[in-house]
Formats: structure tokens, C-alpha cells, sequence
């Protein structure tokens, strides 16, 4: 019996190959799919909304089957980005460090006209002026991972003023804003992208108090499992949705202003940020 | 309201019912209950919100609570706004305060979201019900709408179907109905199914078809009619009721001369020479009144008016028809121009005949005569039989002969007959004498009953009355058996006198009842042979009896015998002895029934009033011109006259212009209304079947008022009274005296009109008399003497008994009676 099952088995994988052969003898790799991750930055009908068109053109283009994989939240995420659950994936630039160092993820691309920085922003008739009357207080975060909004400027702080901050964890960039101008907590932490595509409602009542040092912007790496070909395959793909309207149009959904070719080189400075530290407190959590 | 209009109301008038149930029943209904609910319904979305929102509120998610209510906003347009406040009473949504928008009813539900019996935060929700409504309502009405948009479409597809499927074929069967009506019998309609109107179709179409093969029989049958009245050799008129001609077949135009197209619409008159045509009118107008048949049903005689002016005669059936609502009459004519000259022809044949017979047969029957008078004991006994043969043959023939002529005569209407005064009882005597001998020959008796008749007078013709009892006497002797006997009775009945003649012979069949009056009928033809007889001998006396004004009829049981009668009207008063008078008024019934008439005589007999009876109009002008009568009952059908006519004739004559006439008819309410303008020429009507009560009342009032004249007749001669009182009853109240102090006497007593005097009376001259006579009644001298110029210049007549005939006195006396009237 166990014969026989090898043998089927063997038998059957000789078949699976076979329309993948058919389709590279027409030029395509359309028979598998690559599963896409994105890091929960938004809600995920928003992500789903932004990145859904992308990997549509980016599919039709390089003949490479995209298929979004949702994640419902940060820890959802990271937690799938360390099984290597994702054959490409867009992450902020420390899970980039730490998914290369676990995984062996590959930053490919990310967006050369920017680089991430975190911002503290308060009421704009709040009477705090500067980051040191945060010191002690409730500052509202979207989650303790979150690179640009959390650990960026938790670290800064704490490594050049000395602060100390009371964190709030509300789930999204947005909520953090909202939580600021509602009163719920005095402060919020996010990033300079996020706040900019907030309405001019939320915009207009608030105030940058701070802003960090900046890293890379996010990166799409891919997964060592990935062919080469592939891989190199989407890297090309994207950077030439970048030079044309309607890629550059989608791209500036993500939002990324202008795409360029990544390594893992390029985020070799965030190692030394002790990030580490904070999430250590988190995960401790 | 034509058909479509009728499909289409009922689905009309359904679909208005259900838009308007809908729409003011259903839906208000409807809407009050959904208000009722709405609360309730918002509430339970509230807690649904509730629900989805602890979550993100636990979570601090602003973003996400946001999110969740900005869709809430967004597809509950009604809810103007949400407010939510966290457990310090911070505002979390929405950032600002916001003004509201609707100026409607706006409510406000609050709600808090609990965790763990902790409060984390508080709703506040302002919803606009009106909105809320206006949008359930929109749908609601969106919802009506279709429904009856479906309705209205369903209703118009009915109603399509019902065009089609119905009006359609009827609207085209109308057409082809119409188009037959007008006669266009072609028009068909092709329509086949199995429904309703497919069957309505087709029985249409069959009876179409049935009225086709009718119409085309009809033709055939008109056709058919029109050739057999074109080619009848008779012609055949139709009128109506005017008299106006509306058909003239072609046999018609020939017999007149007339084509039909100028004669249709002429009145039928033009067809007829004086006086029918002066009279047709009347004859229309009496049929048409009375209905009285004179001609109609009955063929006849008459004379027609060619359009050359030429007469001819003509035999004419007339028949009624109803056509629909209109009488019409229908004649046939026969031109019998010719036959009747060949009658002529044959009747001048046999005159000549039967006249140049006469003479060699009288030298036979001489001969004969004298030979067996004379020498018969010189001839041996066998050639006196032979003899005796011939001379009863030659007697036969000559009766035969004279019966032929008598006939002749009869029908040429040359009957000459000589009226005079006889005892019947006297002629049947004779006749019995002179048919002894033929009886005896026969070995038959015969017997004469006369009781109580023998001052019985008629007034006939001796002879011709002598033909009849040897004509009824021979033929009972011929039918009775050896030694038998023929009994001759004469009665009287009332103011006739019945003779009789019965034999026991074989009797009469009844079929032969109808022929036995006939020329030459014997109801067996062997009887000529074996009993002898020309076969003439009762139409000879039929013939004379009704010219002497009676009748003639017999009774027969077939084994017991036959009875021959004949009634005739009496001229005396028979054997009564009253005073004139107690003597009641005369009465004459002029009624063809027997038994009716019968009758009547017997109630006037009881009420005191005699009475005669006259079984047709002829026999009364008969009994009219002999006497005058207090009273008429007459019958208006009668068997020879028109009783109106009859009436019109009695007021032309002078003698009955005044004469009472109560009518008797089965039809009298009916005529006396056409008799309108003429009712005071008839006392009464009296409708069949009699009130016998009103008839003596009627008669009672007529005859109390009797205003007749009263006459004194004085003489002594009783005769004379007796004479003079028969001349004069009727006419006048006769009264008379014997003697002179008996007529002062009555002078005294009583006033008179009139006074007749014998001068010669037992106690004195009856002159005197003229001294007590009222100035102005006037005096008739009626003596044997002849008066002188002296006593004539007195009086006002004076007449001379046995110069005077009877007519003279009677003329006299009712000039003088009229003048002083």
C-alpha cells in the first residue's frame, strides 16, 4: 500500500509540473500564484482597496499570479512574516531587518523619494510646545510595533531627551490622530505619510510637535523561496509602473512617490536604533 | 354603451377597486403601523451598533468607531446625527459639533455602551421620523405603484383579449347580421372555435343558411302560387277591407277588359253594372258590422261591368282570408256568358219540346179517352189492357210534360199565380177526392183529419195548391204498402195552418235529406222505375208553397213512415170569438229557428198578444201587406234578407214606416251600435239568448202606447160588423154599436176618430147620429142605399155596400183617419 501511494504520489507531481511547462513554453509563469503581504498600516478594506489594482497591473504585466494575503492585524502580520508565510511582502523598514535576519526576506524595492520618519502631534490650540511636557504623559500610538509611529519616536525620545511616554494603543495611524483630538490622550505618534492623507478635518486640528531622524521608506522584499527570475521579474515590473502615469498613479496610493530598487544594505542603520527594547516591553506585555 | 366599453368597465372598474383599497385601505393601515414600529426598530438597530462598536471603543479605535458611523450616517440618511461621548463625557464623535439639518420632527435616543457593568460611552442619537417616513413612504408608494402599474397592465391585456378574443367576432357577426337584414344574403362570416362565440358562429351561420333555403323555397312556393293564379282559367280578384283591388290575376283582365296595372287600387265597385254597384258599399259596410254573410262563403249569381260598359253574368265566390292583422276578401269569377245562353238554349228546347209534344199527345190521350169510353165493351179483354196501358202512359206522359213546363215556368220566374180566399179544409177535401182514385188503384186509403179547421182561410192559388196535395198524396200512396192508409191533417198553429200527409212507408235515409227538394231526386233511382214519377214533383212544390208565402219540409224515421208538411199563413182569425176589443195587439215573429219561434208565440200567447210566425223576410212582407201589426220581432239574420236591410226596406213602405220592431240577434249590441243614427227605428235590442222579462216590458210599453185610432162602425148587420172588423183590426180600435140609442150612447161615452154609419138601423135613421158626432171627426157613410148629394155634402165618404169593394172602405177610412192626424 505505501508503495503504491509513493508511486501515485510521484505520478501526480509529474502531472502538477506539467501545465507550469506549457504555460513557460508560452512565455508565462501563470501557473502559480505568489502570495502577497502587506503590513496593516490601514484597515484592511483600505489596504485591500489601495493594493488590490496594483498587483492586478503588476499580474497582467510580468504574467506573475499576485494574490493579496490580508493580515487582520500587526501581530497577525509579523507573526506570518516570521513562518515566511508571504512570497513577497510590503513591511516597514525594521521588520525588514527582522524578517531578512529570520527569514532571509530581500528587500527589492521601495520608495527612493522618501525616507520614513516618525512625527508627535498634539492639539493645534494645545499649550504643549515641546517634547519634554510629554515626558510621563498618555501619548496614544497605533500599536507597539509600529515602526514610524511608535518605536521610531519612542526610541528617539528616549535616547536624546530622555522621555518617557505613557503609550495608548489604538489600533491604526488614524485612531491615534483621533484619540489626540478628542482629548483621550494629549498627544499621538505616527508618521508624516499617515497624517497627510488624513482629511483636512483631522489635519487642520492638529499640530506636528516633533519629528524624528529618518530611516528607508518601506520596502517589498521577497521571500528566498522565490525564484531569482521571479523575483527579478516583479522588481522590474513595479519600477516601470513607475515610468508611466497610470503606475505611477496606483504607486502613489501605497504611498510611494517614486520607486526605485532596494537592498538589504540600505537598512543596515536601523539595527543600531535599539529598537529591540521597545518591543521587548511590548512583547513582554 | 358598446361591447368593448362593457369588457373593459368590469376590469376597469376592478382595477380602480383595488388601487383604491390599496391606497386608502391597505397603505394608511400600513403606514400606522410601521410608525408604531419604528422606535422599536430603532432601538433594536441601536443595540445592533452598540454591539459592533464595544469592540473598537474597548480598543480606543477612534478610526475604526468613526468609520462604523460614518456608514451608519451615511445609510441612514433620516438619522440627522450621532453624538458619542466616552465615560468623561469627551466628545468621540463627531469632531465638531454640528449644526441639525432638518427643520422636521426630530427625537433623540440615547444609549449607553456598558462593559462589564462599566459605562464606556453614551450615544446620542437624533433621528428625524418624519424622514424616516418620507423614506418608508417613498418606498411604500414605490411598491404601490408597481403593484398597480402590474394591475393596469394585467387590466389593458384583459382587456385586449377580450377584443380579440370576443368583440371582435361579435362585432363582425353584427356586421354580417346587418348585412342579411338588408337582404345581402351572401355575406358569410368565417369564425371557427370551439368556444362560446365559435358556437354562437356557427349557429348563426346555419340558421343564415336555413334562411336562404327558406327564402329560396318561399320563391319557389310564390312562384309556384303566382303561375297557377296567372294561369287559372278564373278570374281571381283580391280587395281589402274598402273595397280597394289589390290583385287582378291575368283570366281577370280578360274577363274585364281592365289590365291590373290600371285596375289594382280602383275600389271594385268599377267591376259592377247598377244597381250592385250603388249597393256594394252597403253590403261591405253590413258584413263588416254585423257579420251577417250575405255572399262571402256562399257562391252566387251576379252580373259584372266590362270596361267597354258591356254587362255579362258572372258566378262569384267570395272568401275571406286574414293575412296578418288585415282582412282581405279573395273572389272568383267565372264569366258563364256562355252557359247561361246554352241554359237559355236548352230551356227554349225543351218549352218547344214539351209544347209540340202536347198536341199529338192530346189527340192520343182522346183517342184513347174515346175508345175506352165508348167501345170498351166492344174489345176483347187482352187489347183492352193493352188499351188501358197506353192511356196510362199517355196521362203519364202528359204529367210529366206539364211538370217539366211548371219547372220551366218556376225558374224563369213566369209562375203566374191567382190569389184568392179559399177554405183549406175544402181543398184538401177535394184533393183527397180528386187522388182517390190513384190511391184506390194503389189499395191504399186515405184519410182526412180537418177538427176544428173547417172556417179556416188561406189565400192561394186553388190550383197550384191542388198540384201540391196531388203531388204529396201520390207520392205517400206510391210508398205505402196495400191496405194501408195516408192520413191528410189539417191543423191550425196559432196564424198558420199545417197540412200534413203521412204515409207508413219505408221512410226517408238521412243522407238524403239534403236532396230531396232537387229536381228529378228519388232516393232510390229504381224508384223511378218501379213507383213511376218524373221526379219534379216536390221542387214543383217547394217551388209554389214558397210563393205562397210558406213552407215545406218533412219528418221520416226510416221503417215507420214519412210526414210531408207544408205551413201556410192564415187569413182569418180563426175560430176565436172575442171582441174586437179585448182582442190583444197582433204580433209577427220574423225568426227562421222553429223552436225559438215556437217559443216566443207561446210567451206572447201567455202575456195575451197573439201572434204569427214568419220563418224568413219574405214570408213576413207577405204577412205585412195582408194586415198591419202592432209589433215586429224580427230576427236579424235570416235565411233570404239582411235584417237591417230588411228594416230599411219596412221604412220606405208606407204601410210599416211606422210599424214597432223590437230586433232579436245574436248580434243585436253589435248592430245597434252600427245602427246608431237610425235607433228610432227600432223600438228595442234584444240580445240572444232572450230575457224573456225586458222582451214583455218592451212589448208592454209599445203596444200601452199605442195611440191607434178609434173607429165606431154602426149596423145592425152583424155580418157585415164581422167583415169589416177583420178588414179593419190592426189598422184601428174597433168599436161598434147596433142600434142608434147604442151608438149616442157610446158617442157619449167615448171619443172617436172616426165614424161609420148605416142609415138604416132598427130604431131610427143613422143620420141622426150626425148631430152628436164631435165637429172634426169625420163620417163615412157605409149603407145599402145609395146617399143623396145632400147627405153627401155632410159627410166626409159615403160608399154603397156590395158596389164598394173591401179595399175601398179600408182605403177610405185610412185617408180620412190620416188627414185628420
Amino acid at each position: 500500500m505505501n508503495v503504491r501511494h509513493v508511486n501515485m504520489t510521484a505520478m501526480l507531481s509529474r502531472l502538477k509540473w506539467l501545465p507550469l511547462l506549457l504555460f513557460l513554453s508560452n512565455g508565462t509563469v501563470a501557473g502559480e500564484v505568489y502570495s502577497v503581504g502587506i503590513v496593516p498600516q490601514f484597515e484592511s478594506r483600505q489596504i485591500t482597496h489601495i493594493w488590490q489594482p496594483i498587483l492586478k497591473e503588476v499580474s497582467r504585466r510580468s504574467n506573475i499570479q499576485l494574490e493579496l494575503k490580508a493580515s487582520p492585524n500587526m501581530v497577525a502580520f509579523e507573526k506570518q512574516l516570521k513562518e515566511g508565510v508571504f512570497d513577497f511582502a510590503y513591511m516597514n523598514p525594521y521588520q525588514a531587518v527582522t524578517s531578512q535576519q529570520m527569514q532571509g526576506y530581500m528587500p527589492l524595492l521601495n520608495d527612493n523619494g522618501r525616507k520614513l520618519f516618525g512625527i508627535i502631534v498634539v492639539k493645534k490650540d494645545s499649550p504643549i510646545r515641546s517634547v519634554q511636557e510629554l515626558d510621563g504623559q498618555q501619548v496614544a500610538f497605533p500599536s507597539a510595533t509600529a515602526l514610524g509611529a511608535t518605536l521610531l519616536t519612542r526610541a528617539e525620545l528616549a535616547r536624546k531627551f530622555n522621555i518617557t511616554l505613557n503609550g495608548l494603543y489604538v489600533k491604526s495611524h488614524s485612531s491615534a490622530y483621533l484619540n489626540v483630538i478628542t482629548g483621550t490622550a494629549i498627544a499621538g505618534g505616527g508618521v508624516q505619510n499617515t497624517l497627510l492623507q488624513q482629511p483636512d478635518a483631522i489635519l487642520n486640528k492638529l499640530r506636528v510637535l516633533y519629528t524624528t531622524d529618518t530611516v528607508p521608506s518601506h520596502p517589498i522584499s521577497a521571500h528566498p523561496r522565490v525564484l531569482p527570475p521571479i523575483q527579478a521579474a516583479i522588481q522590474q515590473t513595479f519600477l516601470d509602473l513607475g515610468n508611466d502615469k497610470k503606475g505611477r498613479q496606483l504607486l502613489a496610493n501605497i504611498p510611494i512617490k517614486k520607486i526605485g530598487p532596494a537592498t538589504i544594505s540600505d537598512y543596515e542603520p536601523i539595527k543600531n536604533l535599539n529598537l529591540e527594547t521597545f518591543l521587548t516591553g511590548v512583547t513582554s506585555q | 354603451m358598446n361591447l368593448q366599453l362593457k369588457l373593459f368597465l368590469p376590469t376597469f372598474l376592478l382595477f380602480i377597486g383595488i388601487a383604491a383599497a390599496m391606497h386608502f385601505y391597505w397603505l394608511p393601515n400600513y403606514i400606522a403601523f410601521e410608525e408604531e414600529h419604528q422606535i422599536e426598530s430603532e432601538q433594536s438597530f441601536i443595540d445592533v451598533l452598540n454591539t459592533a462598536l464595544l469592540p473598537d471603543l474597548l480598543n480606543n479605535d477612534l478610526a475604526k468607531t468613526h468609520s462604523t458611523l460614518d456608514k451608519v450616517l451615511a445609510d441612514r440618511q433620516y438619522w440627522q446625527s450621532i453624538k458619542l461621548y466616552d465615560n468623561a463625557e469627551r466628545l468621540l464623535y463627531p469632531l465638531e459639533e454640528t449644526q441639525l439639518k432638518s427643520r422636521g420632527k426630530l427625537g433623540v435616543m440615547t444609549h449607553d455602551i456598558n462593559f462589564e457593568d462599566n459605562k464606556v460611552a453614551r450615544f446620542e442619537i437624533w433621528i428625524d421620523f418624519e424622514a424616516a417616513q418620507r423614506e418608508e413612504l417613498a418606498h411604500l408608494y414605490q411598491l404601490e405603484i408597481l403593484l398597480l402599474s402590474i394591475l393596469l397592465i394585467a387590466a389593458v391585456l384583459t382587456s385586449l383579449l377580450h377584443d380579440r378574443w370576443i368583440r371582435q367576432p361579435l362585432k363582425q357577426l353584427a356586421n354580417v347580421a346587418s348585412d342579411i337584414a338588408l337582404g345581402h344574403y351572401d355575406s358569410k362570416m368565417e369564425y371557427h372555435s370551439s368556444d362560446e362565440v365559435g358556437r354562437l358562429v356557427a349557429a348563426f351561420n346555419s340558421m343564415h343558411q336555413q334562411i336562404m333555403q327558406r327564402e329560396h323555397d318561399l320563391v319557389v312556393s310564390m312562384a309556384r302560387n303566382k303561375a297557377v293564379i296567372d294561369n287559372a282559367a278564373d278570374g281571381i280578384i283580391t280587395i281589402d277591407i274598402k273595397g280597394r283591388i289589390e290583385a287582378f290575376n291575368p283570366a281577370a283582365e280578360k274577363i274585364f277588359g281592365y289590365s291590373s296595372v290600371e285596375i289594382i287600387g280602383q275600389n271594385i265597385k268599377i267591376l259592377m253594372p247598377e244597381p250592385y254597384q250603388r249597393e256594394h258599399d252597403g253590403y261591405l259596410y253590413n258584413y263588416l258590422s254585423t257579420g251577417v254573410k250575405k255572399i262571402i262563403g256562399i257562391g252566387r249569381e251576379a252580373e259584372g261591368l266590362r270596361k267597354d260598359g258591356s254587362t255579362f253574368p258572372l258566378d262569384l265566390a267570395i272568401s275571406e282570408v286574414q293575412l296578418d292583422d288585415r282582412r282581405l276578401f279573395i273572389g272568383i269569377i267565372r264569366d258563364i256568358t256562355e252557359r247561361k245562353k246554352i241554359d237559355k238554349m236548352k230551356s227554349e228546347f225543351i218549352s218547344t219540346v214539351s209544347h209540340e209534344l202536347r198536341t199529338p199527345l192530346t189527340s192520343i190521350r182522346g183517342a184513347l179517352g174515346l175508345v175506352l169510353g165508348k167501345g170498351a165493351k166492344d174489345i176483347p179483354a187482352k187489347l183492352l189492357r193493352l188499351l188501358e196501358t197506353a192511356n196510362r202512359n199517355s196521362n203519364r206522359l202528359t204529367f210529366m210534360i206539364n211538370d217539366i213546363l211548371d219547372l220551366e215556368k218556376i225558374s224563369a220566374g213566369e209562375l203566374d199565380l191567382q190569389f184568392e180566399i179559399v177554405s183549406l179544409s175544402a181543398l184538401a177535401k177535394r184533393a183527397i177526392d180528386e187522388n182517390d182514385g190513384y190511391a184506390h188503384s194503389h189499395k191504399v186509403k186515405l184519410k182526412l183529419l180537418d177538427n176544428g179547421v173547417e172556417n179556416t182561410t188561406v189565400r192561394v192559388d186553388q190550383y197550384r195548391l191542388l198540384q201540391v196535395f196531388a203531388n204529396l198524396i201520390s207520392n205517400a200512396v206510391k210508398f205505402s204498402k196495400e191496405n194501408d192508409s195516408v192520413t191528410i191533417e189539417v191543423k191550425r198553429i196559432d196564424n198558420k195552418v199545417r197540412v200534413s200527409v203521412k204515409d207508413n212507408g219505408p221512410g226517408i235515409a238521412a243522407e238524403f235529406s239534403s236532396r230531396i227538394f232537387q229536381r228529378f231526386a228519388q232516393a232510390d233511382s229504381s224508384d223511378t222505375r218501379e213507383k213511376g214519377g218524373t221526379g219534379l214533383g216536390l221542387s214543383i212544390s217547394q217551388a209554389i208553397i214558397n210563393q205562397l208565402g210558406g213552407i215545406i219540409d218533412y219528418k221520416s224515421v226510416i221503417g215507420e213512415g214519412s210526414e210531408f208538411f207544408f205551413e201556410l199563413p192564415c187569413c182569418d182569425d180563426g175560430n176565436k170569438t172575442t171582441t174586437p176589443d179585448e182582442n190583444p195587439p197582433s204580433i209577427l215573429i220574423c225568426e227562421d229557428d222553429a223552436d225559438l219561434a215556437q217559443i216566443l208565440a207561446e210567451i206572447l200567447h201567455q202575456n195575451g198578444y197573439s201572434s204569427v210566425i214568419a220563418p224568413n223576410a219574405e214570408n213576413a212582407r207577405l204577412y205585412l201587406q195582408k194586415g198591419p201589426y202592432q209589433l215586429l220581432l224580427l230576427d236579424l239574420v235570416l235565411p233570404d234578407a239582411n235584417g237591417l236591410d230588411f228594416i230599411a226596406e219596412l221604412r220606405k213602405t208606407e204601410d210599416t214606416r211606422q210599424l214597432p220592431i223590437i230586433v232579436i240577434s245574436g248580434k243585436a249590441d253589435e248592430a245597434s251600435k252600427n245602427f246608431n243614427g237610425n235607433a228610432i227605428t227600432v223600438a228595442d235590442w234584444l240580445q240572444k239568448p232572450i230575457d224573456f222579462e225586458r222582451l214583455s216590458s218592451a212589448m208592454s210599453n209599445l203596444i200601452e202606447h199605442d195611440q191607434r185610432s178609434r173607429i165606431l162602425h154602426v149596423e145592425d148587420n152583424l155580418d157585415v160588423i164581422e167583415v169589416a172588423q177583420a178588414l179593419l183590426e190592426g189598422e184601428v180600435n174597433y168599436d161598434y154599436a147596433t142600434t142608434l140609442s147604442e151608438a149616442l150612447k157610446k158617442l157619449a161615452e167615448h171619443t172617436y176618430n172616426l165614424v161609420i154609419i148605416d142609415i138604416s138601423l132598427p130604431d131610427g135613421s143613422g143620420l141622426e147620429l150626425l148631430a152628436h158626432i164631435e165637429r172634426g171627426c169625420p163620417v163615412v157613410i157605409f149603407s145599402g142605399q145609395e146617399s143623396s148629394a145632400e147627405i153627401s155634402k155632410k159627410v166626409d165618404a159615403t160608399l154603397t155596400k156590395s158596389i164598394s169593394s173591401n179595399d175601398e172602405l179600408i182605403t177610405t177610412v185610412k185617408r180620412l183617419l190620416k188627414q185628420t192626424n
